[in-house]
C-alpha cells in the first residue's frame, strides 16, 4: 500500500503553484489553460521573456561595469565580492532585527483554523513555510548575482559588447 | 471524568477582561449549550478552548492532555467549528476534506466517507467548487463536515446554525444527537432557542465575561 501523502506538502505545492500561476498571468501566460494553442504560445512566452531578461540584465550590467571602471585602482571583481558580502551581511542583520520582534513564520487565518488545529508534523510545517517565504528572497538574490555576473563579463570584454559576445555572459 | 477540563480560564484584551476566571468541564455523551448576549465573551471562550487564543490565565486539558504543552495530541481529540469557517483559496471543498483526513491520519476509506457526508449535507454537486463561491449556509455546512470527516472526542461549535435553512438545521440537530450517542462531548454556542430545547443537557450562561450554569 502506498503511504499517504503529507498534507503539509500538498498545501505547499498548491500554494506555490497558485503563486506561480499568478505571476505567469501577470506576465501574460495562463498556466491553467491546457489547450494545444497555449502550449505553442508557451514556447514563444519563454523565448520572449528569456530574451527580455538577458537584454535588461546586459543593459544594467553594462551600466554597472561602467561605474566599476570609473573607480580608481580597485578591480571590478574585488568590488563585486565586497558588495556581495556587504549586502548579505546587511540583509542578515535586518532579518535578525525583524526576528527579535515576531515569529519568522507567518500564518494566515485559514492556516490558523485548519493547519494549526490539525496534528500535522510541526517539522514539515516549519520546513515548508521556510521554503515558501524565502523563495521570493532567493529570487532577488539570484537576480543580483546575475547582474553582478553580467557586469563582470562586460568589464572583462576588451571592446564594446556585441551579439557575438552572448555566450560569454552564460559562461561566467 | 470530563473529556475537556478548563481550570481558572480567563482572557483579557489589554486591560479589558473579556472572560473572568472560569472553570468548565465537558463530559462524554453530553451537549452543553452556551448562551449569552453579543459581546458577552462566548467567542473568546470558544477560541480559548480551541487553542486558537492563548488564555491569560488557566489550563485546559483535552482527553487528559494539556492543550498547550501537548498540543498535537490534545488537538487530535478536539474539533472546532468557528462562526465563520475559514477556507484555503487554493483548495476545493473536496480537497479541503482530503487535506483534513490526511492531517488527522484517517485517509483510509476517505472517498466513501466524504461522499456520504457531502451527499447528506447536500454539497455533493458543489464538491469541486472553491469554497469562496459557497453561500454562507453552504460554508457553515462545509465547516461542520471539516469536523465530521475525522474522529474527535470534543466538538466546539460557535453559532453553527446562524445561516442554515430549516431542513439543514433539523439535519444538524439529528447529527448532534447521534454524536452525543456516540460519546462525544459537545459545547454549542447559540442564540437559537430551538437548539437549546432540542439538544441541551446542560446550559451555561455567559454575561460580561462571567460564566454561570443556568
Amino acid at each position: 500500500m502506498r503511504p499517504s501523502p503529507d498534507p503539509v506538502w500538498i498545501l505547499f505545492r498548491r500554494r506555490s503553484f497558485s503563486r506561480l500561476a499568478y505571476w505567469c498571468l501577470v506576465l501574460g501566460f495562463d498556466l491553467r489553460d491546457r489547450s494545444l494553442n497555449n502550449r505553442f504560445y508557451f514556447v514563444y512566452f519563454c523565448a520572449f521573456w528569456f530574451a527580455w531578461v538577458v537584454a535588461v540584465f546586459a543593459l544594467l550590467g553594462s551600466a554597472l561595469s561602467g561605474y566599476f571602471e570609473s573607480l580608481p585602482v580597485v578591480s571590478p571583481l574585488a568590488i563585486v565580492v565586497s558588495l556581495g558580502a556587504f549586502i548579505l551581511a546587511a540583509w542578515g542583520l535586518a532579518q535578525l532585527w525583524q526576528g527579535t520582534g515576531r515569529s519568522p513564520f507567518v500564518f494566515s487565518e485559514p492556516d490558523a483554523y485548519l493547519l494549526c488545529q490539525a496534528p500535522v508534523s510541526r517539522r514539515s510545517v516549519g520546513l515548508a513555510w521556510f521554503l515558501m517565504d524565502w523563495f521570493g528572497t532567493a529570487l532577488l538574490f539570484a537576480a543580483g548575482a546575475v547582474l553582478f555576473s553580467f557586469a563582470l563579463t562586460e568589464a572583462a570584454l576588451p571592446h564594446a559588447a556585441t551579439f557575438w559576445n552572448l555566450p560569454a555572459y552564460f559562461a561566467r | 471524568m470530563p473529556i475537556l477540563q478548563a481550570t481558572g480560564l480567563s482572557h483579557s484584551y489589554g486591560s479589558f477582561q473579556a472572560l473572568a476566571p472560569t472553570d468548565l468541564a465537558l463530559n462524554a455523551g453530553e451537549i452543553s449549550v452556551l448562551e449569552g448576549p453579543n459581546g458577552s465573551g462566548k467567542s473568546t471562550l470558544m477560541l480559548c478552548l480551541s487553542g486558537l487564543l492563548r488564555p491569560t490565565t488557566g489550563e485546559i486539558h483535552v482527553n487528559g492532555r494539556d492543550l498547550y504543552a501537548d498540543e498535537p495530541e490534545a488537538k487530535r481529540a478536539l474539533a472546532f467549528m468557528p462562526d465563520v469557517p475559514r477556507f484555503y483559496a487554493e483548495l476545493t471543498a473536496w480537497e479541503h476534506l482530503r487535506f483534513l483526513a490526511l492531517a488527522h491520519n484517517v485517509a483510509e476509506g476517505f472517498e466513501a466517507r466524504a461522499e456520504a457526508l457531502l451527499r447528506e449535507f447536500d454539497l455533493w454537486e458543489a464538491r469541486d467548487l472553491l469554497p469562496h463561491h459557497y453561500s454562507r449556509g453552504m460554508s457553515l455546512k462545509l465547516g461542520l463536515l471539516f469536523a465530521l470527516i475525522r474522529p474527535f472526542k470534543v466538538l466546539l461549535l460557535d453559532e453553527p446554525t446562524s445561516a442554515l435553512d430549516g431542513d439543514s438545521t433539523r439535519l444538524f440537530i439529528r447529527r448532534l444527537s447521534e454524536l452525543r450517542g456516540q460519546g462525544a462531548a459537545v459545547l454549542l454556542s447559540t442564540h437559537d432557542p430551538d437548539l437549546k430545547i432540542g439538544l441541551a443537557d446542560r446550559v451555561y450562561f455567559l454575561k460580561n465575561g462571567l460564566l454561570n450554569a443556568a
